[in-house]
């Protein structure tokens, strides 16, 4: 076992873990968005950065991919990694503003200006579709193709992958071309409106009628009651 | 362009079918063909047993490949720090100009391809143009029309001789 | 004879080596050592070679004379350049044909050919030898020295002196553990950027579990500006490679990389045929000299992308991947190459290390400063005299670099920054010139070592573009897998894009600050962790500048394109769209251009022939070739207009107001502001102390240059437009500035300008036949006699002191006028023409020389002692002090001498009551915005507030004068606009045949003859006639059609 502090918190972790793994392993919360749990960690979004090492000789590390070490020294929010993870964040959404998840990360985490010119782009190359399509579908239809600023991720020169299955995991997996929320504020605003309303449905279904078992947390039931009163107005017609 | 399985085969066996010889591999077909011919990739792809998207990913990433046929004469203008305090920019502005242009890439009559380059390391006598293999210090905008013709020239000679 | 045998043991290989010293030293023949790295054969050292040769084998001379091929002397400025040896002398810029003087002169008969000696910039000297120069004399060349003593292909010659010596002393005398500890002692600190312990390295690597482990060099020079490991591997690759073999005993590897730029076809040759010489002696491979050591040196050739540089990326592009750098840890040293412990160092750390092994640890350690040891080069580039790899202790100052060994900047610019270490590092200003350089210091000024780099910048350069350029290549050079780097880097150069384009906005320097910390702190490798470096030094030092471009829409190094558009427009000081007229001028439409002038400037007469133009000086056009002959064009116009009679529109003046402002002084700067208030409706009365309007214009400016009825032609103009002028009326004698408020005027604009001489200074001032410059011109505008005798001196070299000679050498009683000034031509202030003109009309100007005391008897002068000059070092603005040479005191007999040093206000006519501050020099003090003085209501500006300046400078403060005391008179605050400078209307360009643009040349200015011009005051210059003006105003550049509008109004028109 490495024992190491997070946080000020002793904490022990596996030969081989991560300091994201271990936080985990300990309940400790680290926003990510380019790791998922079944893939490779990637590190490239920058989201889970943490400050490791003693003052002042601290530096900044994603979390996600870098090892566990004897008498390592974590910490995960300190002023520096908020304020970094805040520009990470504004960053992301000025690339892909109308992305419900990273919407919802500026929300989180108080995000509430966007002042770089919005490109409204479909992908932040966080690669989960890479790896998706790589390490679980073991295709490797699709992948990261030139390099800065012009990185992109497609197919081979841009055309149908022979290799390709259309399995479609690498769009299940996709932050950023999800199903987007259309705000009715401007561009440059956040909308933050999805997290600070009060569950729509509690009035119609408590804990035990949701048939989510969620009390309102999926968001479903305000077409939950129209459908509802739609399908007693047709019983009526009936 | 005709690219012939055996030579790009030679390649490979001169690295002996290693893995980790991608890139020389790819610099020898770059050289013979002055671009990476898509079926040379795929060629490559199966011989070597690279997913073809990890070749893709390696032609594109370093600047010496290129996935478009290039001109008969490459002419690189240096934008290297030296360079560019020294005015290459503006020799740069004057080759879009007078070929047409824009850096990257050809001219219709496959005659020139513009590019630009980082530094030669030859920033003592910047600014610097290198057309092919030809170097050309100390460059000012009045000796591109020169530059151009110097090469120009020179195809107009070897088609006379052919 | 060539041996070329494996050599068997170290025993064998000393013994090789001794007999190669012998047979070098034995070796009589002359050398003429040729440079022949990539600049020198860009610069036509091979045809030297060739020419060279060919001599040679012509003249019979192969027993005698040898050319030796070598690697780059360092010298880059002087190629392609020759050391002739024994003779010791060095040859710069040689030509193939010099090839057979050299040969038949010099290397035969010892004679030195003076022309090919290098001329010092500083001094002027000549050196001979190499050493002699400053360039090498403050230099330490333990590393590159041995470039001029082999040939790179030789192998012989680098064992012939001394070369693999260190590795045999290695095999035969220490354990790897030893040679770890020597280089550990020795404080070597890797070469390539960091800078960490090159020993504590190997140690680590040395250590790691595991069998097969790799020693990589890094040869992927990336950081533009910088070659100095190209240099080495070109000039000497087996030092390299020998320092490769030493570490790969001590570590304990057994396969080598050399990942080496594409760029570098030279270098790449070199290495190769280096690797496989010394496997054909054994040096490399299998059982090295017998020691039962063994290691393989591979060649991988890096693909054009910087962050190959970092290690880890390097490692996975010779692995034949991406070149994404990864994770630390696991370090190299533990998991690297192939995922095998493996140690990376720099090229120059390397060829350091036969030298550490050569001469001991404790020699090296010596050298440098407590923390960073040995040498360094450094690759001196960009605006330097002496452009070259310099290699140097550490804890040289950059001043000892740039200045003593780089000879400061061409072309008597001044020093504005040097950027060290890269795309990473930072750009360092003239307060951090004493810097000593180490690794520490450089880092704590915000900068960094890097490999070397130092790109020098004079005042031509913009800060804010600089730091575009390094984020411009950063955005392509990023491998782009961290959103910090990729996304952040892209969005800071579009934030510094568009404060070059002149659209920043108060808020983007702190966003700047801010993203470049978030991107700093939050990258995973060197390229992002430093990426913002540029940036933030740039800030850190030149944070006015970004201001200025912000705030001001300002580039005053006028390289931002779409903030300066034309430079004849941005850089004159009243806006005039001269790339305008000159386009109406090229089409014929001189009616369009005379608007176009009169639109901005009240005076366009007499600036068509007295204006300094800026406007040519910063002329793109100048940059290759000659400016346009921007002032004659307008001189051209404004004359036609007058011939052509015609005027000015009587614009309609918007409706009279009630407002009165008074102008006290009728020059440029009282001008403008009276006719620009007049324009608004003010109703305005200038008084004037001469008895004539004009200031300086008239009595300053003699009429060879200014005709009176061209003056007259502009002053009548605003005179006519409605304004009152009262003349021999003087503040402080007729009136006060109290009287004018009582008499009901709302405002005061003073603008009294500087005519009150400066004292020279020296013994002897008062004698009678000493005068003023400005008083002779004054006495000899006004029509007067003047006070001149035969033999008159003027003192100066400003256009007062030329003006002054050159009415003086008009006067009916003088035979011999002399110009004495301290410095030379070169630094002389007055205008080029005007000197020019000076000379032809037969004054005698004499360079350095400084009087020293006026002689004098019974009270009248009768000559002036003076002393020689020589120029020293160079000052801070760039020029060179002018020293006096002790004893070389000597007299010119005069008697009259003229003082035209410098003038200054006279505010004597000011009263305590005014409340109006002054400075020490007694100009007026004026808020910089509004030009109101401490006395509400009362404004000042030209030469009364700046000291003497030009006529133009004086009207551009008229002219704003005017928008803020309008603004006083209605009682809003002021504050000025800032607009990118923009022309008012956009000309289709003239279409040029291929022959205009070959013949296109400045045209010169016809003049009268020196004969017609004696004893007379006609006009000197006669003016282009309208096939000349037409033909030079089509060589125009219109760069003003450079920007994005420029190019959408002309696209728009053809559509």
């Amino acid at each position: 076992m490495i024992n190491l502090t997070i946080n000020g918190l002793e904490v022990k972790a596996e030969e081989g873990w991560t300091i994201l793994e271990t936080a985990k392993f300990y309940g400790l919360e680290i926003p990510t968005l380019c790791y998922n749990e079944g893939l490779s960690p990637y590190g490239g979004c920058r989201l889970c950065l943490v400050e490791v090492g003693e003052k002042p000789n601290t530096k900044m590390v994603s979390s996600c991919t870098f090892p566990v070490s004897e008498g390592l020294v974590v910490h995960t929010d300190t002023k520096r990694v908020v304020q970094t993870r805040k520009m990470m964040i504004e960053l992301m959404l000025s690339v892909a503003p109308n992305s419900k998840t990273i919407q919802d990360l500026a929300s989180k985490f108080g995000v509430t200006q966007m002042r770089f010119k919005p490109r409204n782009e479909e992908c932040i190359l966080c690669g989960l579709c890479v790896r998706m399509c790589a390490e679980q579908m073991d295709a490797k239809a699709i992948g990261f193709q030139n390099r800065g600023y012009k990185r992109k991720i497609s197919t081979p020169f841009d055309v149908r992958s022979e290799v390709c299955r259309h399995c479609g995991a690498c769009m299940y997996i996709c932050p950023a071309c999800e199903l987007r929320c259309h705000g009715p504020n401007p561009d440059t605003n956040v909308c933050n409106a999805c997290l600070t309303m009060d569950p729509t449905c509690l009035d119609t279904y408590d804990e035990l009628q949701c048939w989510m078992y969620d009390a309102g947390r999926c968001g479903t039931c305000v077409r939950e009651e129209d459908e509802k009163k739609e399908a007693s107005q047709d019983s009526n017609k009936k | 362009m005709n690219v012939e399985t055996d030579k790009v085969k030679s390649f490979i066996i001169k690295y002996n079918h290693k893995k980790s010889a991608l890139i020389g591999i790819l610099q020898e077909i770059q050289a013979e063909y002055n671009y990476l011919p898509k079926k040379a990739l795929i060629f490559v792809s199966r011989e070597l047993n690279i997913p073809l998207i990890d070749i893709i990913g390696v032609a594109t990433f370093y600047s010496a490949f290129s996935l478009e046929p290039k001109g008969d004469h490459i002419i690189k203008v240096c934008l290297g720090t030296a360079c560019h305090v020294r005015g290459g920019p503006k020799i740069l502005d004057e080759f879009q100009k007078k070929l047409g242009i824009e850096p990257g890439h050809t001219t219709k009559d496959m005659q020139f391809s513009l590019d630009t380059v980082a530094c030669l390391g030859c920033c003592a006598i910047g600014p610097v143009v290198v057309v092919d293999n030809d170097y050309h210090a100390q460059t000012s905008i009045r000796k591109v029309d020169s530059i151009i013709n110097k090469h120009k020239k020179k195809e107009n000679k070897n088609e006379k001789h052919k | 004879m060539k041996n070329t045998n494996k050599i068997k043991s170290t025993s064998e290989l000393k013994k090789i080596i001794k007999k190669q010293k012998e047979r070098s030293k034995s070796d009589d023949k002359t050398k003429l050592i040729v440079s022949a790295g990539t600049c020198g054969q860009a610069r036509g050292s091979m045809e030297v070679i060739d020419s060279l040769n060919k001599t040679i084998k012509k003249e019979k001379l192969e027993d005698t004379v040898q050319v030796k091929v070598t690697g780059c002397h360092g010298f880059c400025e002087a190629e392609p350049n020759i050391i002739l040896q024994p003779h010791d002398i060095f040859y710069q810029h040689v030509q193939p044909e010099d090839a057979e003087a050299i040969i038949k002169e010099t290397a035969v008969n010892n004679k030195i050919l003076d022309r090919l000696l290098f001329t010092d910039p500083a001094s002027g000297e000549k050196p001979k030898s190499e050493e002699n120069i400053s360039f090498y004399k403050k230099q330490k060349r333990l590393v590159l020295g041995d470039n001029v003593k082999i040939e790179p292909t030789e192998i012989n010659d680098y064992l012939s002196i001394g070369g693999y010596g260190s590795l045999a002393k290695v095999l035969d005398t220490f354990s790897p553990e030893d040679v770890i500890e020597i280089v550990k002692s020795s404080q070597i600190r890797g070469r390539g950027g960091a800078g960490f312990p090159t020993g504590v390295k190997w140690g680590f690597t040395r250590k790691a579990k595991g069998d097969d482990k790799y020693i990589i060099c890094n040869a992927d020079e990336g950081d533009p500006g910088a070659y100095m490991d190209r240099s080495l591997m070109e000039g000497n690759p087996h030092r390299v490679l020998e320092g490769m073999i030493i570490g790969a005993y001590a570590i304990g590897a057994h396969e080598g990389y050399i990942y080496i730029r594409e760029e570098y076809p030279l270098a790449l040759n070199n290495i190769k045929l280096a690797i496989n010489e010394a496997k054909k002696r054994g040096l490399i491979g299998k059982n090295i000299l017998g020691s039962g050591f063994d290691l393989e040196i591979n060649i991988s050739k890096g693909a054009g992308a910087f962050v190959c540089g970092e290690e880890t990326a390097l490692i996975a592009s010779i692995e034949g991947k991406v070149g994404e750098p990864r994770q630390r840890p696991p370090f190299p040293a533990v998991e690297g190459l192939f995922r095998k412990p493996t140690n990376i160092n720099n090229v120059e750390t390397w060829a350091n290390i036969s030298l550490i092994i050569d001469k001991g640890p404790e020699w090296y350690s010596q050298i440098g400063t407590k923390k960073s040891k040995g040498t360094k080069i450094f690759s001196l580039v960009g605006k330097i005299n002496n452009t070259g790899l310099v290699e140097v202790p550490m804890g040289i100052t950059l001043r000892e670099i740039i200045f003593d060994i780089g000879g400061g900047i061409p072309g008597g610019k001044k020093f504005k920054a040097v950027q060290t270490g890269g795309p990473s590092g930072g750009c360092l200003p003239a307060e951090k010139l004493d810097l000593p350089i180490d690794y520490e210091s450089l880092t704590q000024a915000g900068s960094i070592m890097g490999s070397g780099g130092m790109i020098v910048m004079d005042e031509n350069t913009c800060m804010v573009d600089i730091a575009k350029y390094f984020l411009n290549f950063l955005r392509d050079e990023s491998c782009g897998k961290c959103l910090s780097c990729r996304e952040g880097v892209q969005r800071m150069w579009e934030i510094v894009n568009k404060i070059t384009e002149g659209k920043g906005e108060e808020g983007d320097i702190e966003l700047l600050e801010e993203l470049a910390q978030a991107v700093k702190d939050a990258s995973l490798c060197g390229l992002g962790q430093t990426a913002a470096n540029p940036v933030l030094s740039t800030l850190r030092y030149f944070r006015e500048e970004y201001e200025e471009h912000i705030r001001k829409k300002k580039c005053p190094a006028l390289v931002c394109k779409e903030i300066v558009s034309a430079p004849c427009q941005y850089t004159c000081p009243i806006d005039q769209e001269a790339s305008v007229y000159i386009a109406l001028t090229a089409r014929g439409e001189f009616k369009k251009a005379v608007d176009i002038i009169r639109k901005e400037n009240p005076l366009p007469t007499v600036l068509g022939r007295v204006c300094h133009h800026p406007c040519e000086s910063n002329c793109r056009a100048g940059e290759i070739g000659e400016p346009i002959a921007i002032r004659s064009i307008k001189r051209f116009l404004t004359d036609w207009a007058i011939e052509n009679d015609y005027k000015p529109s009587s614009e309609t003046k918007p409706h009279k107001k009630d407002y009165k402002v008074a102008v006290i002084g009728a020059g440029p700067a009282g001008l403008t502001a009276g006719y620009y208030l007049n324009q608004k409706g003010v109703q305005v009365t200038i008084f004037e102390s001469l008895p004539v309007p004009g200031g300086m214009l008239a009595v300053g400016i003699p009429e060879h240059r200014l005709p009176k009825d061209k003056l007259d032609f502009d002053i009548q103009n605003i005179l006519n437009s409605g304004i009152t002028l009262k003349t021999n009326t003087a503040l402080g004698k007729d009136f006060s500035i109290q009287d004018l408020f009582d008499k009901g005027f709302n405002a005061v604009y003073i603008a009294t300008g500087a005519h009150k001489p400066m004292k020279m200074g020296i013994q002897g001032e008062n004698k009678q036949g000493v005068y003023q410059g400005v008083k002779i011109l004054r006495l000899a505008n006004l029509g007067e006699e003047l006070p001149l005798g035969e033999k008159v001196g003027i003192v100066g070299g400003g256009n007062a002191a030329i003006d002054s000679a050159r009415v003086a050498v008009r006067d009916k009683n003088t035979k011999k006028v002399y110009i004495l000034y301290r410095r030379t031509r070169k630094e002389m202030p007055a205008y080029e023409d005007e000197i020019e003109s000076a000379l032809e009309e037969g004054i005698d100007i004499q360079y350095l020389v400084l009087p020293k005391k006026v002689l004098s008897k019974n009270g009248k002068v009768t000559g002036v002692e003076c002393i020689k000059m020589k120029l020293g070092d160079l000052d801070e603005s760039g020029r060179r002090r002018p020293i006096p040479i002790e004893g070389s005191e000597f007299t010119i007999e005069l008697d009259t001498l003229i003082s035209a040093i410098s003038e200054q206000p006279d505010t004597s006519y000011l009263t305590p009551d005014d409340n109006i501050k002054t400075t020490k020099w007694d100009s007026l003090i004026v808020d910089e915005n509004t030009f109101s003085t401490d006395q509400k209501g009362v404004f000042a500006g030209g030469d009364a507030v700046t000291g003497p300046s030009t006529v133009v400078e004086a009207m551009s403060m008229g002219k704003k004068a005017a928008q803020s005391i309008f603004h006083y008179l209605e009682g809003k605050t002021y504050s000025p606009e800032y607009k990118i400078s923009r022309p008012s209307m956009y000309v289709e360009p003239v279409e040029l045949t291929e022959e205009e643009i070959e013949e296109a040349k400045r045209p010169e200015m016809p003049k009268l003859s020196v004969k017609k011009r004696h004893k007379n005051f006609k006009e000197v210059d006669l003016g282009f006639n309208e096939e000349t003006v037409i033909k030079e105003a089509r060589r125009c550049l219109r760069c003003e059609l450079e920007t994005e509008d420029g190019k959408k109004a002309i696209g728009g028109e053809n559509d």
